[in-house]
Parts: structure tokens; C-alpha cells; sequence
């Protein structure tokens, strides 16, 4: 008889600097190697992390400070929560950047919102909160949803190695 | 194991430049790929991207690789892309750059497209 695996909890916590950004990457491979996380999820939500942890490196403290970045995840196979704190200044990227139409040119092409245009497309879900000094944003993945992408993705994989 | 500069460039017949991208164009990878994507936006006219070897594409690397078609374009040359593996093509989608960045299947489409004739 198959038990329902318990969920994998995991924090870490990073100063917001780029090596330690960087850490974000093999320390949530081994999060879905543990719930046998799809490669296109995999990639997915590692993209959605890095996004928002640089957004809250870049926007939250001052340039060249450091601060610290905490990165709680709850995870099981239908459903990854992630939820990424820091003490930085207020930044809600949800409204720092609403969604906008796809660039029609080069030359009108924006060079910033593209983090966050690509966390809401990857992300079932994405919820900002201020509590006292802490700005906290909730990362929801639903891991049905995401295979949908995935499948989305694949059909356009044309002479792609893989 | 990954090139320490996830860049290699190779001039080749026709004018054209092949710049490859490697492994992590995470938020170090396209720190490290912003000086040499400038240098090639100033100095060549006819650029190619080969995306075929990058496992991970973040905003970063994709405002670098904006920011050097753009500059290749306004003097009047061209730039595009090559063969993005799954889900790198994924992520070049949704950020809507496959709209205004040529992207091609194979090196000798983007090549053709570049130096016709």
C-alpha cells in the first residue's frame, strides 16, 4: 500500500548577493528530486525563485548593501509553496510592474517587468504582503497547471536537442 | 561541466557572427555575458545567437541579449536567435520575444536569413 508522501519542508536563507542568489538553483534541484518533480516544473519554478529573489536583492536594499533573504518552501507532488522574505524596503512587485501587452517592436521593447512577467506566467499564483518590517511573497505552484505549460512548451520544441 | 564564460564567439563566412550561449544564463550567467554581448553589438552587424547549448534562461540574460539586438538593429543590422532548447523557447515566448527577435530552428536558417545569397 502506497502512503501518501509527506511533504518536503526546506528554508533557506541567502544574503543578497550574487553568489548566494546562485545557491537558490542546486538547493531546490534537490527539493524536486524528493517529490520527482518534472523537468519542465523543475525549470519552471527555479526561474519563478531566481526571479523573485533578484527582484528583491535589486529593489529591496540599497546599492551595494546586503541584506538577508529567507526562501521557505513546502512541497509535494501536485502542489510547491514557496515563500521568499526579507527585511528590505517595502517592494510589492505586483504593482511595481502590472502585467502589460507583449512588445510589438525592437525598438518599444522594455528592458525592465520582464522578471516579473515571466513570474506570473510560470506561477499559479502570486500573493505580496507587507507585515511590520517584512515584505513576504507567496509563491503557488500547481504542479496539474504546470504540466500544461510543459505540454504548451513541448509542442513548440521544433529540432530542439532534449 | 560549464565554461567559465558562458560565451563563445565565432566569425563565420558571410559576414556573420555566431555567438554561442552555454549552460546557466542565470542571474551571474548573464553578468557574465554583458560585456562580451556589448563589445559584439558594437563591433559586428550580422549576429546569430545559438541557444541550443543553454539549460536555464532567466530575465537577465534575456534583457542582455535585448539590449544587443537592439543596439545591432538601430545600425541598421540583424540579429537573431538559434535553436532555444524546450524550455528555454518557453520562457523566450512568454516574455514575448520571439515576436521582435527572429528566432530560427537551425544555425543555416539564421545564417541564410543573415547573409542571403
Amino acid at each position: 500500500m502506497a502512503e501518501p508522501a509527506s511533504p518536503v519542508r526546506a528554508r533557506l536563507t541567502l544574503r543578497s548577493g550574487r553568489e548566494d542568489l546562485a545557491a537558490i538553483h542546486p538547493w531546490f534541484e534537490s527539493i524536486g528530486e524528493r517529490i520527482a518533480l518534472p523537468a519542465s516544473a523543475l525549470f519552471q519554478i527555479q526561474l519563478v525563485l531566481e526571479e523573485a529573489a533578484s527582484n528583491a536583492a535589486l529593489h529591496g536594499f540599497d546599492a551595494g548593501g546586503v541584506g538577508e533573504i529567507a526562501l521557505e518552501v513546502t512541497a509535494n507532488p501536485t502542489q510547491v509553496i514557496a515563500v521568499l522574505s526579507d527585511q528590505g524596503r517595502p517592494f510589492d512587485p505586483l504593482t511595481e510592474a502590472p502585467p502589460s501587452p507583449p512588445p510589438r517592436s525592437l525598438d518599444e521593447a522594455a528592458i525592465g517587468g520582464l522578471g516579473i512577467k515571466l513570474m506570473r506566467k510560470f506561477a499559479s499564483a502570486l500573493r505580496y504582503r507587507r507585515i511590520g518590517p517584512t515584505n513576504e511573497l507567496t509563491m503557488i505552484f500547481d504542479l496539474a497547471a504546470s504540466s500544461k505549460v510543459l505540454n504548451a512548451g513541448q509542442s513548440l520544441e521544433r529540432g530542439a536537442k532534449s | 561541466m560549464e565554461a567559465a564564460v558562458p560565451i563563445t564567439m565565432k566569425d563565420i563566412d558571410g559576414g556573420v557572427t555566431v555567438a554561442t550561449l552555454l549552460g546557466r544564463i542565470d542571474i551571474a550567467g548573464a553578468q557574465d555575458i554583458d560585456m562580451p554581448m556589448n563589445v559584439l553589438a558594437g563591433s559586428k552587424r550580422k549576429v546569430v545567437v545559438d541557444l541550443s547549448q543553454v539549460e536555464f534562461l532567466a530575465s537577465m540574460g534575456i534583457r542582455s541579449i535585448v539590449l544587443a539586438a537592439k543596439s545591432i538593429v538601430s545600425k541598421r543590422g540583424t540579429c537573431s536567435l538559434v535553436a532555444p532548447p524546450g524550455n528555454v523557447r518557453t520562457v523566450i515566448d512568454s516574455a514575448g520575444i520571439d515576436m521582435i527577435i527572429p528566432t530560427f530552428d537551425t544555425l543555416d536558417e539564421a545564417v541564410r536569413a543573415a547573409s542571403p545569397g
